[in-house]
């Protein structure tokens, strides 16, 4: 099966089930009532709504097959999946080791890993680049970032 | 006539060596903090308030005007340069701002986006001049089912921000409505898509969103396409570095269009920039003659938004002087500044400080050259961070993402939605869904819903109030003109097509 | 922010003040954070700055003070956050009527104020009835009419159901038996707008926002939903005069901290608001703003807290709206 067909039919059977659960949820709650439509009446109409579009979506899919497109570079996505997931694993651990620390992690991480600079430029870069921020945002503009437990 | 006397008479208070000292001041801090992406233009001007406070009122105020426009301007540089959306009305500027920093015209972009700033920016201070009270009566007349059919009229635009399939960016937006609605109901103070989380009870901020869905996910997209193999250029002469003459003309009705909508929307106190840019661009998009461009970094995609932005200061500026009544989030801190000095927004300030009423106008206006003037020698300066080796860009933007959503925020929930966010636009780049239309319907989405209720519940349930009101009859008529447009276009190629076959 | 070692500090400090002989007084050794539930700019956040200000001017206290924003869950996260700091006294939380009245219509708010340590309550905020200058209605007996003659078509410009405009809307149709509509909007803005441009017919205010439009003729105050009249407004009857005894539903503003802080942490807070309140800078802030100086010391804040939820849940009871406690 084309691989295209299969991104539309698995998008449209996520995003119905999206809008088929907004519209249960909806249902839950004041439609109509004397004051005026009530917190169910929008999204009810958006809910199902959303519901009829991806069921479209589905249906041209499946009745229009597209040739299949080559991936050309497999490996990109891993790429990129590998720094989100280093760029959200260090967004999460900020709240303990701190911004500076977590920032120079992810930084060092991106210049090491994904464009594969040496360990001597990671350093560099994650170093440099969190204490810049620190001076700029923590210093000199006063942004709150949080701290670590060494103080910064 | 008297109105150019008292005027004249601002602009002697305005043009004196120290006040033109602090109306650099405010600009410089303004566009200096407004950069930050997280910090808006009203999160900026709390910011620097303090450091007006002891200040004379006339310098105070003067240095305030600039940190107003500064902050408003800000937004587009780290737009332009990096697709981190500075503020929510620069988030439309990434669309083709960013596509021309990518094809070497980055600093052209700023350029553009600093002139339409002066050009609109002046327009708006000019209509305010001259027609703020008739325009503050205009405005009140906006009842919600006005609002209503804006807000229509602006989702309708989803046809023209699109890209390829319709149908996909149609899904996008219904699925921005939905986040909009995660929260509080303002109506009922029913909770909605909370999950249990007392965080999202607040809502989910726009920034983050934002910052997510263009930021994050762009850079996972570059690094996915390897485009580190072919480098950004950045010319080096000096000349290349600011808008080609072509460049300029091409955004002729660009500046007209931003100018005007800008204000019109700024005026109004339930409309923010963000729905005046993204219109703009989409009427911009709209009437061109190659619409098909759009997005892959023309001159008229920054100039149109960005125009509106800053337009929408002296729109905003008009019910707030006229009026005293705030209509949005900086303009009320404004309010609360002024009131400090004694100055008092209102129906009476016209009459009755006249001084200070036309100082604040011609500060205004010095602020916006100003503003031109130190933010032109500054383009060919920023253009350079480009230079930058992409394997050091790419974690600055990660940072200043990180930063922008600690602004917002200081909790490390916004960081989780920041990153959920970058992956959630990565997954609708690899699906073929726009991002554009979902951030449209997040800022619309919302405003309408209101409108809708606050509409049935004044006519008691009669849906018949949404159409009967002749402005709103006619915004809704061209919503629908805009909706068929894709239609009717494809109708005529196919009967040309015919006619020559 | 140095969120680990205030933490640090805050629990040697507690320790050290079970050790310590209790009249000892307590200084803060770390800068005071002040948390605003909701972005610089907003009410909560200009407040809470103009409150250091008073404090900075009037040199009542010299440390450094600062303000964090601790914005979501349209305040939970806020009040979340002072709970978290358990023990710590270098937080304040600056409340509002919000912070009483969120938990009790939110399930997923499960902070409350009655948990915390009580500091002070500074200000509360009057309100007054207004309609549009050229409006038929010359006093509050001509709207409440207007109403019964035509249920649901005379309207009310408002925000949450929660708040203080819609309360004493449902406590003056509990009282009187009329019906009007309430129109929601999010801003005071847009609220005025309505009004000014005549969409709907009545607003419940703040004198602060309507002064000048007062003084232009454009709207006109038909009471003051205060117990007393207001000084500055000494013609206009207030609810109870008008022929409308309900219950007075008061608007405040004050501080908090975090629960289990030391005594002495809470004298030396309670004393610190004390003196501000009294100081000339306050005082302008409070003309400026139209605001009434209010200050409560610590134990009575406490019962004010206690006192506001039990009336807060039965006005809302007997305006419908669905309580979640």
């Amino acid at each position: 099966m084309a691989r295209r067909l299969d991104r539309d039919v698995l998008a449209g059977v996520v995003l119905a089930g999206l809008g088929g659960y907004v519209a249960w949820r909806a249902l839950g709650w004041d439609i109509l009532t004397e004051d005026g439509p009530g917190p169910g009446f929008f999204p009810l109409g958006y809910g199902t709504l959303m519901v009829a579009l991806s069921a479209l979506l589905v249906l041209r899919a499946l009745l229009q097959p597209r040739p299949a497109e080559e991936e050309a570079d497999p490996g990109g996505h891993w790429r990129a999946l590998a720094t989100w997931a280093a760029f959200a694993g260090a967004a999460f651990v900020m709240q303990w080791i701190g911004f500076v620390a977590g920032f120079a992690l992810l930084s060092a991480f991106v210049v090491v890993f994904v464009f594969e600079r040496g360990w001597v430029r990671g350093a560099v870069v994650g170093f440099s680049a969190a204490a810049v921020f620190w001076l700029v945002f923590e210093r000199l503009m006063g942004v709150g970032l949080p701290a670590g437990p060494w103080g910064f | 006539m008297e109105t150019f006397a008292a005027l004249g008479h601002g602009f002697a208070v305005a043009l004196q060596p120290v006040n033109l000292f602090w109306c650099f001041v405010g600009c410089f801090l303004g566009t200096i903090v407004g950069v930050l992406p997280g910090l808006g233009p009203a999160a900026t001007i709390a910011l620097l308030l303090p450091l007006t406070f002891g200040m004379d009122p006339t310098g105070g105020v003067i240095m305030l005007a600039g940190i107003y426009f500064g902050a408003k301007y800000g937004g587009s540089t780290t737009s332009i340069l990096l697709n981190i959306p500075g503020e929510a009305s620069s988030v439309v500027t990434c669309l083709d701002g960013y596509q021309m920093a990518r094809k070497g015209r980055g600093g052209a972009a700023l350029g553009i986006a600093a002139i339409a700033s002066f050009v609109a920016g002046t327009f708006g201070i000019v209509a305010l001049t001259l027609l703020a009270p008739p325009i503050a009566e205009f405005a009140l007349s906006f009842s919600s089912p006005e609002y209503f059919a804006l807000m229509v009229l602006g989702l309708s635009l989803v046809v023209v921000l699109g890209g390829s399939s319709l149908l996909k960016a149609l899904l996008s937006l219904l699925f921005g409505l939905w986040l909009t609605s995660i929260g509080t109901d303002l109506f009922t103070s029913q909770s909605r898509f909370t999950f249990g989380s007392s965080f999202l009870l607040g809502g989910i901020d726009f920034m983050v969103i934002a910052v997510g869905v263009f930021a994050i996910a762009g850079v996972m997209e570059s690094i996915r396409a390897r485009e580190e193999n072919t480098p950004i250029p950045v010319p080096n002469r000096l000349r290349e570095l600011m808008p080609s003459w072509a460049e300029l003309k091409a955004c002729r009705f660009a500046f007209l269009n931003g100018s005007v909508t800008g204000f019109i929307v700024g005026v109004l106190p339930g409309a923010g920039s963000a729905i005046a840019s993204f219109i703009a661009y989409g009427v911009e998009k709209a009437v061109s003659r190659h619409p098909e461009k759009f997005g892959t970094g023309v001159p008229e995609g920054v100039a149109a938004p960005e125009g509106a932005n800053n337009a929408d200061s002296g729109g905003a500026m008009v019910p707030l002087l006229t009026l005293g009544i705030p209509g949005g989030g900086s303009t009320a801190i404004l309010l609360s500044a002024l009131v400090v000095w004694g100055v008092k927004p209102g129906p009476l300030m016209m009459t009755e400080s006249p001084e200070v009423f036309w100082g604040l106008i011609a500060s205004l206006y010095i602020g916006s050259v100003m503003l031109l003037v130190m933010n032109l020698p500054l383009v060919p300066l920023f253009a350079q961070i480009l230079r930058i080796p992409v394997y050091v860009l790419f974690p600055l933007i990660f940072g200043l993402a990180l930063v922008g959503a600690f602004g917002v925020s200081d909790n490390p929930m916004n960081l989780m939605l920041l990153a959920g966010f970058g992956l959630l636009g990565y997954v609708m780049a690899q699906f073929g869904f726009p991002p554009a239309p979902l951030i449209l319907g997040f800022v619309l989405g919302d405003a309408m819903e209101r409108a809708v209720r606050q509409s049935l519940t004044m006519s008691m349930g009669d849906p018949a109030i949404l159409v009967e009101r002749p402005l709103s009859a006619v915004m809704l008529g061209l919503a629908v003109l805009v909706l068929i447009s894709p239609l009717l276009g494809r109708l005529l190629r196919r009967r040309r097509a015919g006619a020559t076959a | 922010m140095q969120r680990r070692h205030l933490l640090a500090a805050g629990g040697t400090l507690a320790l050290a003040g079970l050790v310590r002989p209790a009249r000892a007084a307590w200084t803060p050794s770390r800068p005071i954070e002040f948390v605003a539930h909701n972005g610089p700019g907003s009410g909560p956040d200009v407040f809470a700055r103009a409150l250091i200000s008073a404090i900075e001017q009037d040199k009542i206290y010299e440390g450094r003070m600062q303000v964090a924003n601790r914005v979501g869950g349209g305040g939970a996260t806020a009040m979340n956050y002072i709970m978290e700091r358990r023990g710590d006294p270098h937080v304040v939380g600056v409340w509002t009527s919000l912070w009483m009245s969120l938990p009790l219509v939110q399930a997923e708010a499960r902070s409350q104020v009655t948990d915390m340590t009580a500091i002070a309550r500074v200000a509360i905020e009057p309100a007054v009835v207004i309609v549009r200058g050229d409006s038929p209605y010359r006093s509050l007996a001509d709207f409440i009419e207007a109403a019964k003659a035509r249920p649901g078509q005379v309207r009310q410009s408002g925000g949450s159901p929660t708040a203080r405009d819609a309360l004493v809307r449902q406590l003056l149709m509990a009282h009187t038996g009329a019906r009007w509509a309430f129109i929601s909007f999010p801003s005071g803005g847009e609220r005025m707008s309505a009004l000014l441009g005549g969409h709907v017919d009545m607003m419940i205010a703040e004198p602060a926002e309507i002064r000048e439009q007062v003084r232009a003729g454009r709207l006109r105050i038909l009471a003051t939903a205060t117990a007393t009249r207001l000084p500055l407004l000494p013609d206009v009857p207030t609810l109870a005069e008008a022929g409308f005894p309900i219950n007075d539903v008061i608007q405040a503003r004050g501080l908090v901290a975090p629960p289990g802080i030391p005594e002495e942490a809470v004298a030396f807070y309670g004393d610190l608001f004390r003196r501000m309140s009294e100081g000339p800078a306050w005082a302008k802030y409070v003309e400026d703003n139209q605001l009434q100086s209010a200050f409560l010391s610590p134990a009575d804040t406490a019962a004010f807290f206690r006192d506001y939820q039990v009336q807060l849940r039965d006005v809302l009871q007997t305006g419908g709206v669905r309580l979640a406690r």
